[in-house]
């Protein structure tokens, strides 16, 4: 804990709903964004993430947190370095825990890893949406993400009558 | 956008995590989350949703090779039984619970699947030849392009003048993506595809036996499901070559099939060490390889390498595997081989005396990319060779199924035609 305090740069990031949070840099340079703002020297004390409230930011520093890649981490991770195979199925139990929200978190966390550019974060949050469609019906697809059925009833038919394999 | 105006509004609260829905998904990000779907039945799934996602859907391109499942969605076979129900459809592991069966079943084709054979399969598009009895069933067919998904079929009558010749096979070639419809149907895909026929031709005023191969092809290209180009569709006899390298034929018997690979079919040819290649619009000659000469062989795609075919061979009974270039067979390379009377004595129905009848005891059934089908006894037993593990397993048909079997694809890119627009 102390080499953490002594090498590490950290990093203040700022919601607008007026929450700090102090991460290491590694940690926020997890999202591309930030990345890109550390590379071209506009993060010089704290960096105001616009359009994420505290409660999903702090949720996406979790996140970060946990994924930062292990080498240029703390002496805790070094014990799971022997095995990376183990880590990686850990890492996944953590995903599928951390996932485990409610439907507007997910879409917040959706976006919010969209703007701030986390590859994982993005993959892990839209492949439960993906497998909502991949496992349901038309009708569970609509009420699982809250959609309204728009189409005219002809073009409904139209949608049915070109694709009919798909339908039951 | 919605977090900075809410938090003007009412200062301790900006954003209420309950009020974001999939609506507060801007498309950008929508897309993104559809173009990892990976199979055309949840594309059409999330596009019938909804008029948006429909929308952002028809605007997702994911290049077929990119998909993350086998579009594959299943195969059919010929049924040999007199009074069949036509060809019949086997699932995909993957489509078995998702795809209902019957809506790949025939039923849809002029009186139904029983009068029709499939003869060639491109993509989601199928071939099919009306079954013929007697003397006819030799001659050029008349055939029928269907695309089973959709239901939608493209009657192709033989071309007249050359009803009564002998027909070797007819086969499809399809240039990017094929979307079969009746004519007057409005399709914003356009369909670009070729019937390529090859027949025999016997030479007049000759005594002798003596004849040409004959090239017919049928043209079908439509946008926006007009015709385009100024030929109307329909069937075109190409003109005889006539070179050093022009092939005469001794009677229509003097040719077999070889196989069909991705590039095009091949037939070999009697008492003669070439192969006859039919390209899209002309045949072409090429020397067979060295070391099939004299064997029993087949042509199939390799697995990995397009460029690249492989020859299976059967000498008595051991199979040899070659590799070659599609272009030039001759240069070929030995690449597996494998005795058979040992691989085959543990599985079920092996008797030794189906391989002790020397070269004729074996026969190849069918060949294609990932197996070989053998067959002893007049078909009384057969077994399969994986091409890639050379595993040997025992071959399991229903009576009248054949063993070639078609793969078809479910179509894509897909057909959302619904609330259009543009192309009237």
């Amino acid at each position: 804990m102390a080499t953490r305090e002594a090498g590490k740069k950290m990093i203040m990031l700022k919601s607008p709903d007026g929450m700090e949070f102090e991460v290491e840099e590694a940690v926020a340079m997890e999202s591309q964004t930030i990345r890109k703002m550390i590379e071209d020297d506009c993060a010089d004390t704290a960096i105001l993430i616009p359009n994420i409230n505290s409660k999903i930011l702090s949720r996406v520093i979790e996140y970060c947190n946990k994924h930062v890649p292990t080498t240029g981490a703390t002496g805790a991770a070094a014990s799971d370095t022997v095995a990376p195979a183990a880590l990686a199925e850990d890492l996944k139990i953590w995903d599928a825990e951390f996932i485990k929200v409610n439907r507007a978190t997910r879409f917040d966390l959706i976006q919010a890893a969209s703007y701030l550019n986390i590859k994982g974060l993005l993959d892990l949050t839209s492949q439960t949406t993906i497998d909502t469609i991949s496992d349901n019906s038309l009708e569970e697809i609509r009420s699982f993400l809250s959609t309204k059925n728009d189409y005219l009833p002809e073009e409904e038919q139209t949608i049915r009558r070109e694709n009919q394999w798909a339908f039951q | 956008m919605a977090a900075n105006k809410s938090s003007r509004a009412a200062p301790p609260v900006p954003v209420s995590p309950t009020t974001t829905t999939v609506h507060h998904v801007p498309d950008k990000l929508l897309r993104l989350i559809f173009e990892r779907l990976g199979w055309p039945l949840w594309f059409v799934r999330a596009a019938a949703t909804c008029r948006r996602w429909r929308r952002i859907i028809l605007h997702v391109y994911i290049p077929r090779r990119q998909l993350l499942h086998p579009l594959v969605v299943g195969s059919y076979r010929n049924n040999r039984a007199a009074l069949a129900r036509g060809p019949v459809f086997v699932p995909s592991p993957l489509a078995v619970a998702a795809v209902e069966r019957r809506h790949f079943s025939l039923d849809f084709l002029p009186g139904g699947g029983g009068p029709w054979e499939i003869i060639d399969s491109s993509r989601s598009v199928l071939l099919l030849a009306k079954r013929k009895t007697g003397w006819m069933r030799r001659c050029f067919p008349d055939l029928v392009l269907c695309e089973p998904a959709t239901r939608r079929y493209q009657l192709i009558p033989r071309m007249e003048e050359m009803k009564h010749e002998r027909y070797f096979g007819a086969f499809l070639y399809g240039d990017g993506a094929i979307n079969v419809g009746s004519w007057e149907e409005k399709s914003y895909n356009q369909s670009t595809f070729q019937v390529v026929c090859l027949l025999y031709q016997r030479h007049d005023r000759v005594c002798e036996e003596i004849g040409r191969a004959r090239v017919c092809v049928f043209y079908y290209y439509t946008h926006c499901g007009r015709l385009v180009l100024n030929r109307p569709p329909g069937w075109y006899l190409k003109k005889e070559y006539h070179g050093p390298s022009s092939l005469n034929l001794h009677g229509p018997e003097s040719l077999y099939f070889l196989g069909r690979t991705t590039h095009f079919p091949y037939w070999g040819i009697k008492h003669d060490d070439r192969a006859l290649l039919l390209f899209k619009g002309y045949t072409e000659v090429y020397n067979v390889p060295d070391v099939a000469r004299g064997s029993v062989f087949r042509l199939v795609d390799h697995t990995s390498q397009y460029d690249k075919i492989r020859v299976v061979c059967l000498h008595g009974s051991t199979l040899r595997i070659f590799v070659a270039l599609f272009y030039n067979m001759e240069n070929s390379v030995l690449e597996k081989s494998i005795q058979l009377t040992e691989a085959t004595s543990g599985l079920v129905g092996y008797k030794e005396e189906y391989l002790r009848g020397g070269s004729g005891a074996l026969e190849i059934i069918a060949a294609d990319k990932g197996s070989v089908v053998l067959a002893a006894a007049a078909k009384a037993w057969m077994f399969s060779v994986d091409l890639e593990t050379m595993d040997v397993a025992e071959y399991k048909c229903k009576k009248n199924d054949d063993v070639v079997a078609y793969p078809c694809e479910l179509p894509w890119p897909l057909t959302l035609n619904a609330c259009k627009v543009w192309c009237k």
